[in-house]
């Protein structure tokens, strides 16, 4: 037995991972949405035209 | 005692959240129905749960018979059972007016915002019901995650905000599992209630205190407890209205319970979580964000900002309140997350149903709002006087609670905020009261006929079952606290 690796740590790995996957995903696709209503994703930029609007 | 009815209370909307999508996307009219039935099922349940938590103490159920500490366990006791039904009662409120908002606003989009909105009631159950430190990393996260998509689908700059929120949500998702992670490698597994035996061994540990430092910072970032709330006002504004009346009552307010949690898991006579200068400092934490968040309430022009900045001063009430270390103090958190909940709710329903007459939420725009929208404006005033703190409304109570353990320790600072903001929210609430009572807007018309442009009802009926709970709550907290608030507190907590 003691020569079982334990696998808790990789299975918490693995979900941290998808996780991590999923919260890219959206934050990907927030950023689309941001690049689509402000043509840029220059943070200086962005909060210039929301001041002009 | 083994019991899976719990499981049931958050496996509903779970479910359901899946089934709304896909029937949604054939048939609009199928998704209200499914989502108050699911909801209302939840409450119920939730109800029975709480009647059993009272009679036979904490149910527990273990995650397909995986047994802990290897497995997952869902237990429920009075406190959680009491965030339960609190969550799925207000969900099930708020729905009534998330539902008209959503079909004006998202027309052709509503399945996948009723899928969100579902997963983040489920999660939101999650997090109250798992006993395992990791688990309720991944719940926080599906909570999160929701959140940031049904911010997004807000209008004006709500995709940069909910964005900002991203960043801030992931840092903090990464102290919490770095915290979570270091204690594993101590104690060797992540059921808290195992944890919590091996703590009293490591006391003092410095790899344990940087464990407890990580999971706080964390969850403090999720709250939004000043000065890591930078996040919350733009995020909670922009959403969409019908978002905005689920995630702002509930959120941060599940989030201070999870802190309560691991206060009332981990620490016992033979271990202190910290020690009285962090209690104290903490304490002084919390009460100057209360300051400095009313004060920056004082300086919004807009409604639904101005009620996000409360909500962080609220959340300082809270954090100090359970950090006081006394038994005074800890009935008055829980009590006024019961409390702010439900005054969150009240006036962000209300804002919402001024909003979609008004269209505007502008100090400006509400003018002469109280001869247009008379049952509306009654409604808000009842939150308002709860958020004040004026007898005999619920926000009085705990609020007097919190004073009362603030005195008893002596935290003199944390009275005076206490007061301050009282006196700050008064002068915010009655400005409003002034523009909506005694001013005239100028484009009102001359005969009484056109004046009236009440809500729908869909709002409206929701917003005054609120403002009536908050009376409720309120002429009800001496039985409410003997029944059950003081029943939540391990006994012996306070020595």
């Amino acid at each position: 037995m003691n020569q079982v690796v334990n696998p808790l740590p990789h299975v918490l790995m693995l979900t941290a991972i998808v996780v991590g996957v999923s919260v890219t995903g959206v934050a990907l696709a927030v950023m689309i949405r941001i690049y689509r209503k402000y043509g840029t994703l220059e943070e200086d930029e962005i909060l210039h035209k929301i001041e002009n609007e | 005692m083994k019991s899976n009815l719990h499981m049931y209370v958050m496996a509903v909307p779970l479910l359901t959240a899946f089934m709304v999508n896909i029937c949604g996307l054939y048939n609009r009219k199928v998704i209200a129905p499914m989502v108050l039935g699911a909801l209302g099922l939840s409450s119920l349940l939730a109800v029975i749960v709480l009647n059993r938590t009272l009679t036979l103490g904490s149910l527990s159920y273990t995650v397909g018979a995986w047994t802990p500490p290897g497995g997952i366990e869902l237990l429920v006791d009075p406190l959680s059972a009491l965030m339960l039904l609190l969550i799925s009662a207000v969900a099930f409120i708020a729905t009534f007016a998330a539902l008209p908002c959503v079909k004006r606003d998202l027309e052709d989009r509503q399945h996948i915002f009723f899928t969100l909105y579902l997963i983040l009631i489920a999660g939101l159950m999650g997090l109250v019901l798992t006993a395992d430190a990791f688990n309720l990393y991944v719940m926080l996260e599906i909570t999160s995650i929701t959140t940031y998509g049904l911010i997004a689908l807000g209008r004006g700059r709500a995709p940069l905000s909910s964005f900002n929120y991203i960043i801030m949500g992931s840092v903090a998702a990464s102290f919490y599992l770095l915290g979570v992670g270091y204690l594993y490698l101590l104690t060797g597994t992540l059921n808290m209630a195992h944890i919590a035996t091996y703590l009293p061994a490591l006391q003092g540990s410095a790899a344990l205190a940087t464990a407890l430092a990580f999971i706080l910072v964390g969850l403090w970032i999720k709250m939004a407890f000043f000065p890591l709330h930078g996040w919350l006002p733009r995020a909670y504004s922009d959403a969409p209205d019908g978002a905005g009346v689920l995630i702002a009552p509930l959120m941060t307010k599940v989030t201070v319970y999870l802190m309560i949690r691991l206060m009332f898991t981990f620490q016992s006579p033979e271990f202190q979580l910290v020690n009285m200068d962090i209690h104290n400092l903490i304490v002084w934490v919390a009460a100057i964000g209360i300051i400095c968040a009313s004060s920056l309430a004082l300086a919004q022009r807009n409604l639904k900002l101005m009620l996000t900045y409360i909500i962080i001063a609220e959340v300082g009430y809270m954090v100090g309140g359970a950090w006081l270390a006394n038994e005074q103090g800890m009935i008055g958190t829980i009590l006024h997350i019961v409390n702010d909940a439900l005054m969150t709710l009240c006036l962000f329903l209300a804002a919402v149903a001024i909003a979609y007459r008004t269209g505007s939420l502008q100090f400006e725009s509400l003018k002469g709002l109280y001869r247009r929208m008379p049952w509306t404006m009654a409604a808000f005033t009842i939150g308002a006087f709860a958020m004040i703190g004026v007898p005999p409304t619920a926000g009085f109570f705990s609020k007097w609670y919190l004073l009362l353990g603030g005195i008893e320790s002596g935290q003199w600072i944390y009275v005076i905020a206490l007061i301050f903001s009282s006196l700050v929210n008064a002068i915010l609430f009655f400005r409003i009261i002034e523009f909506a009572y005694f001013q005239k807007a100028e484009d009102e018309p001359a005969h009484p006929q056109g004046l009236r442009m009440e809500a729908p009802m869909m709002i409206l009926v929701p917003l005054l079952l609120s403002a009536t709970a908050l009376i409720l709550i309120g002429l009800g907290t001496g039985p409410l606290v003997e029944n059950l608030i003081s029943l939540t507190i391990p006994s012996g907590f306070f020595g």
